[in-house]
C-alpha cells in the first residue's frame, strides 16, 4: 500500500485517495468504485480530479486501512464469493484486521465512503 | 494464541463543518443544484458539496433539508414550464415542436435529478432509507409531475395522440419521430399519477378514443370490400402492430387493435365480414376464415361470428337439392345424404382448431347492433371488457366440432320428415357394396362418416326402424357382408345408445347363429347320405333361424302358412332340419316363414341354362311345372295351398316381370282369370347366368302401406317409451303438474326422438286407464304415482 507516484501516473487504473495528510495513497479504479461516494467524483461529470481524490476529512491511515479493506473485499467480490457463509470467508474476515484505536474513525469513513 | 492487545479507542479529533448552520450550508447547495440545472456540473466539486450535506446531516439538519430541496425542485420545474411552454406555444404549427421539446426537457430532467441524488446521496441514504420517504429522484419525478406534466396534460395527450396519427398516416415507424414518441410512452409510464402511471390514467383511454375516430375516418375514406378489404386491413393491422411496438405497452397495443378490428372490421359487417365468410364456406378456403378468427377476440363478436357461420352453413346446406329426376327415392335419398355428408366433412376440416363461445343469458347486450357501437362510449367498452374476462372462464367454448353438430343436427330438425329416412338409405346402399371386397374399406369411411351424422338426428327412433326393415332385407338376402354389418351396427350402437339398437345387435347374432347351424346341419345331412346312397344330389340348404322379438315383422302368425304343400324333397328337407334343431334346442320351437325365403333352381331354357333365385312361392309354382306342362290357377292352389292372394301376386310377376317373364300364359292378357292355363316360358334367355326373379312390389298402395306401417312402429314403440319415461319420472316425484311432467319427460326421451304432445296424450291416457297414473280429483292439472 506504500504510496508509489510513478505507477500511479503511469497506470490509468489506478486513483489514488488524498486525506487530511496530503499523501497519495494509490488503489486501483476497479475497487475504488465500490464506494458510491468515489463513484461519483470520480465519474468526471463534476470538478473533482477524477483520478487523484482529496479526501480531507479523511486521515491518512485510515485511508489506508480502507484501501486495504477495498482491496480486500474487491478481491472476495472477484472470486465471486462475497455474501458467501462460508467458514473460509468468515475465518478470511477475521484475519481482517483494525486496530483498535482507529475503528471508530474507520467506522466514520466507511459511512462517509458509503462501502 | 491471539494475543488480546487492548489499545484504547481514540476519540477522533472534531472535524469542524465547513458551515455549521443550515442556512449556509443551503446558499451552497442551491448555488451548486442551479449550476447542475444549467448543465454547469463541471463547476462542482462533488467532495466539498458531499461533505456539506454529509455535515447538515451530521448536525440533524436532515429534514430541514429535504424539504428545501423539495421546494427548490417545485420553483425549477414550475419556471421550466413557463420558459418553455408557456409562452402562447401551446399551439404549435409543427406536429412535433411540442412533443420534440418536451422530450428535451425530460432527458434533461432526468439527467439533473440524478446528478442531484449523487450530490446528496448521504442524505437519501441515512434520511430517506430511515424515513422511507421516496429518494431524490422519485420525489423529483412527482413535482415533474405535479409541477409541469400534469398542466400541460390537455396538451400533451393531443399532440402525442397527433403525433401518432401522423405516423399512421406516412406509414412509417422507423424514424427519429418514433424514438420521440417512445421515450415519451416510458416517460409517461416511469410517472406515477396515483395507483397508475400517467399514461394509463390520463393518455391511455385518450388515445383509444382518438384511435378509434382515427380509423373510422380511415375506414369511409377507403371503403373496404370483400376479401381485399379485409387484406388491407390486415395490412393496417399489421402496420400498427410493428408502430405500437414500439412505444406502447403490450397492453394498450392489443387494446388498439381491437378498436381497429372493431372499427374497421365489425363496422363494416356488411362489406367485409359477410363476404369473406361466405368465400370461405363456400371455397372452403379456410385462410381468412382463421385470420379474421384469430382477430377476432372479444366475446361479442365471436358469438356473432358463431351464429353467422352457423347461419350460412345451413343456407349452404339447405341449399342440397334432391334430385327429382331419379326415380327411386331410395337413390334420391342416399345422394341427398352423400351430399350432405361431403359437406359436413368439409366443414368439418374448414373449422379446424376453432372454437366458438357458447352463447348464455347474459349475452342479451349482443343483440344491440353492431353499428350502434361503432363510435360507442370506451368507457362502456372497457367495462364490457373486463366482463369478458369473467365469462371467459366461466363458461368456456364450443370446439368447432360441437358448433358444426349443433348445426347440422338443427338442420335435420328443419328436415325431419325425410333425413332418417334418407341417412338410411344412404347406410343401405353403402352396405350393399359391401359384397366385393375392394369397396369393403370406402364403405366403412362412408358408414363411420354417415353415423357420424345419425348420431345428430332428432329422431334416432325413427332412423332404427328404417333402419332394421333394411337390414333385415339385406341379411335375408344376402346383400351385404355380415363383418361390415357388424361394424355398421356397432358404430350406430356407439352413436345412438343400446337401447335402440340392442335388437339390431340380435338380428346379426341371429344371422351368424344360423350360419353355424347350417354347417353342423350340412354335415350331419352328409354323414345320412353316405348311408342312403340313393340321394346323390343334395340340396344346398341355408337356414335363417330369427328370433321373434327381434325382428320386424308385424304378425308372425300372418306370414307363417302352416298348411304349404312342399314338393317332397324340400319336405323331407324341412323335416330333417326339424329334427336336428329339436335335437340342439329341444325347447324352442321352429316356425316356418317360407315368404322370407328364396330358391335357386337351374334350369335349362330353349336357348340358354340360368340359375334362377326365385322367391319361395314363386318357385314352389314353378317346381310344379316338372311334373305338369299346364296349370290353371285352380290346380296350383291346390297343389301348394299359396294363399290365393299371393299367388295372385307371384304369378303375376312371373308372367308380367320384363326382366324375368319365365312363365307364359294362354290366352295373352294383362290379368289373370281362373281359366287361364300357365306354362314355362322356354323361350325365355337372359345376358347373364344367373337371373333374379322379381316380385312386382305392387302398387302405390302397397308402398304407401309399408310407410304407414313404419309410422305405426314408430308410434307404437314411442308410446312405449314415452310410458316408461312418464314412470320413471312420476315415480320419483311421486305427484306433478302437467306443465312439468310434460317438460320432465320430454326431456327425457330428447337423446331419442322429440316428443309430440299427440304421443304424450296418447301414452298418458293408457297409464291413466291402466292405473298407474292417477289424476287428481280435485286438480286436473296434477297427475300422481299409484305404486
Amino acid at each position: 500500500m506504500s504510496s508509489s507516484n510513478e505507477i500511479n501516473d503511469k497506470q490509468q487504473d489506478m486513483v489514488s485517495l488524498i486525506g487530511s495528510d496530503n499523501v497519495k495513497h494509490a488503489i486501483s479504479r476497479e475497487n475504488a468504485m465500490l464506494s458510491s461516494t468515489l463513484k461519483s467524483i470520480a465519474s468526471g461529470k463534476f470538478a473533482d480530479n477524477k483520478d487523484s481524490i482529496e479526501l480531507p476529512s479523511i486521515s491518512g491511515p485510515v485511508i489506508e486501512k480502507v484501501i486495504e479493506y477495498m482491496n480486500f473485499k474487491g478481491k472476495l467480490l472477484r472470486e465471486g464469493r462475497e455474501g458467501e457463509d462460508t467458514e473460509e470467508t468468515a475465518e478470511k474476515f477475521e484475519n481482517f484486521n483494525i486496530p483498535t484505536e482507529l475503528s471508530l474513525d474507520v467506522l466514520l469513513a466507511a459511512d462517509y465512503l458509503n462501502i | 494464541m491471539i494475543s488480546f492487545k487492548k489499545g484504547k479507542i481514540k476519540v477522533p479529533e472534531k472535524i469542524q463543518p465547513t458551515s455549521a448552520s443550515i442556512d449556509e450550508s443551503w446558499l451552497v447547495l442551491r448555488n451548486v443544484f442551479d449550476k447542475v440545472f444549467s448543465d454547469n456540473t463541471q463547476d462542482i466539486s462533488f467532495e466539498k458539496t458531499y461533505r456539506v450535506v454529509y455535515d447538515v446531516v451530521r448536525f440533524k439538519q436532515e429534514a430541514e433539508l429535504y424539504n428545501r430541496i423539495k421546494e427548490y425542485l417545485v420553483q425549477r420545474f414550475e419556471s421550466l414550464r413557463t420558459d418553455t411552454f408557456s409562452k402562447g406555444s401551446t399551439i404549435t404549427h409543427s406536429n412535433w415542436e411540442f412533443l420534440e421539446k418536451l422530450d428535451k426537457v425530460w432527458k434533461s430532467t432526468n439527467i439533473h435529478l440524478e446528478c442531484i441524488r449523487d450530490l446528496t446521496l448521504y442524505l437519501e441514504r441515512t434520511f430517506c432509507e430511515r424515513n422511507r420517504t421516496p429518494g431524490i429522484v422519485e420525489t423529483g419525478l412527482e413535482i415533474f409531475n405535479t409541477c409541469l406534466l400534469l398542466p400541460l396534460k390537455d396538451t400533451v395527450n393531443k399532440e402525442y395522440v397527433n403525433g401518432i396519427n401522423d405516423l399512421r398516416d406516412t406509414r412509417t415507424y422507423d424514424n427519429p419521430h418514433t424514438e420521440v414518441l417512445e421515450r415519451l410512452g416510458s416517460m409517461m409510464l416511469t410517472i406515477l399519477s396515483g395507483e397508475d402511471s400517467f399514461f394509463v390514467v390520463f393518455v391511455q383511454n385518450y388515445l383509444l378514443e382518438e384511435s378509434m375516430k382515427y380509423y373510422s375516418g380511415l375506414s369511409d375514406s377507403l371503403s373496404l370490400k370483400s376479401i381485399e378489404g379485409f387484406q388491407k386491413v390486415e395490412e393496417l393491422i399489421e402496420f400498427e402492430t410493428k408502430l405500437d411496438e414500439t412505444f406502447l405497452t403490450s397492453d394498450a397495443a392489443t387494446k388498439i387493435i381491437k378498436c381497429i378490428n372493431k372499427v374497421l372490421i365489425w363496422g363494416n359487417y356488411e362489406n367485409i365480414v359477410e363476404p369473406l365468410l361466405k368465400n370461405a364456406l363456400d371455397t372452403f378456403n379456410g385462410e381468412y376464415l382463421k385470420k379474421l378468427y384469430y382477430l377476432t377476440t372479444e366475446r361479442k363478436y365471436r358469438l356473432k361470428l358463431r351464429s353467422v357461420i352457423q347461419d350460412m352453413i345451413n343456407r349452404n346446406v339447405s341449399a342440397i337439392e334432391l334430385d327429382e329426376s331419379e326415380k327411386k327415392k331410395s337413390i334420391m335419398g342416399s345422394k341427398w345424404t352423400s351430399s350432405i355428408i361431403i359437406m359436413f366433412n368439409k366443414y368439418n376440416k374448414l373449422l379446424q382448431g376453432l372454437s366458438f363461445e357458447v352463447e348464455s343469458n347474459n349475452d342479451n347486450e349482443t343483440k344491440i347492433s353492431i353499428a350502434n357501437d361503432r363510435l360507442g362510449g370506451l368507457q362502456q367498452s372497457n367495462d364490457t371488457d373486463g366482463n369478458d374476462n369473467v365469462e371467459d372462464v366461466s363458461q368456456g367454448t364450443i370446439s368447432a366440432a360441437g358448433l358444426l353438430n349443433e348445426t347440422f343436427s338443427n338442420f335435420f330438425k328443419q328436415n325431419s320428415k325425410h333425413s332418417a329416412q334418407y341417412l338410411s338409405f344412404y347406410l343401405d346402399s353403402c352396405l350393399k357394396n359391401t359384397l366385393e371386397k375392394t369397396e369393403i374399406n370406402d364403405s366403412k369411411n362412408c358408414i363411420i362418416d354417415c353415423v357420424n351424422l345419425v348420431r345428430l338426428l332428432p329422431d334416432k327412433d325413427e332412423f332404427t326402424i328404417i333402419y332394421k326393415n333394411q337390414l333385415t332385407k339385406r341379411l335375408l338376402q344376402q346383400q351385404s357382408s355380415l363383418k361390415v354389418e357388424k361394424f355398421a351396427c356397432k358404430r350406430i350402437n356407439e352413436e345412438t345408445g343400446s337401447f335402440w339398437t340392442h335388437k339390431l345387435g340380435t338380428m346379426l347374432r341371429d344371422i351368424s347363429r344360423s350360419e353355424y347351424l347350417a354347417q353342423n346341419f350340412s354335415v350331419s345331412q352328409q354323414q345320412k347320405s353316405i348311408g342312403d346312397l340313393s340321394s346323390k344330389d343334395t340340396l344346398e340348404f341355408i337356414p335363417d333361424i330369427l328370433t321373434v322379438t327381434s325382428w320386424p315383422f308385424q304378425d308372425i302368425d300372418d306370414i307363417v302358412v302352416e298348411d304349404l304343400i312342399l314338393p317332397p324333397q324340400l319336405e323331407t328337407l324341412k323335416l330333417d332340419f326339424e329334427k336336428f334343431y329339436n335335437k340342439k334346442y329341444n325347447e324352442r320351437t321352429l316356425k316356418w316363414v317360407h315368404s322370407l325365403g328364396s330358391i335357386q333352381i337351374g334350369f335349362q331354357f330353349e336357348k340358354t341354362y340360368h340359375d334362377l333365385i326365385m322367391p319361395f312361392y314363386s318357385a314352389l309354382v314353378f317346381l310344379l311345372f316338372e311334373n305338369h306342362d299346364e296349370l290353371t290357377i285352380d290346380m296350383i292352389l291346390e297343389m301348394t295351398n299359396i294363399p290365393e292372394q299371393e299367388l295372385y301376386r307371384q304369378l303375376l310377376s312371373l308372367i308380367m316381370s320384363s326382366k324375368s317373364r319365365i312363365l307364359k300364359k294362354s290366352p295373352v292378357s294383362k290379368t289373370i282369370s281362373k281359366t287361364d292355363k300357365f306354362s314355362i316360358n322356354y323361350s325365355f334367355t337372359a345376358s347373364t347366368q344367373k337371373v333374379k326373379v322379381q316380385t312386382i312390389v305392387g302398387t302405390t298402395s302397397s308402398r304407401r302401406n309399408e310407410n304407414n306401417n313404419i309410422n305405426n312402429v314408430l308410434e307404437r314403440e314411442r308410446i312405449n317409451a314415452t310410458n316408461a319415461a312418464i314412470v320413471r319420472v312420476l315415480k320419483r316425484r311421486t305427484t306433478l303438474s302437467h306443465t312439468e311432467l310434460l317438460e320432465r319427460v320430454t326431456e327425457e326421451v330428447k337423446p331419442i326422438f322429440t316428443l309430440q304432445s299427440l304421443v304424450f296424450k296418447k301414452s298418458l291416457g293408457f297409464l291413466i286407464t291402466k292405473e298407474y297414473v292417477q289424476r287428481d280429483p280435485e286438480n286436473s292439472n296434477l297427475y300422481h304415482y299409484i305404486s
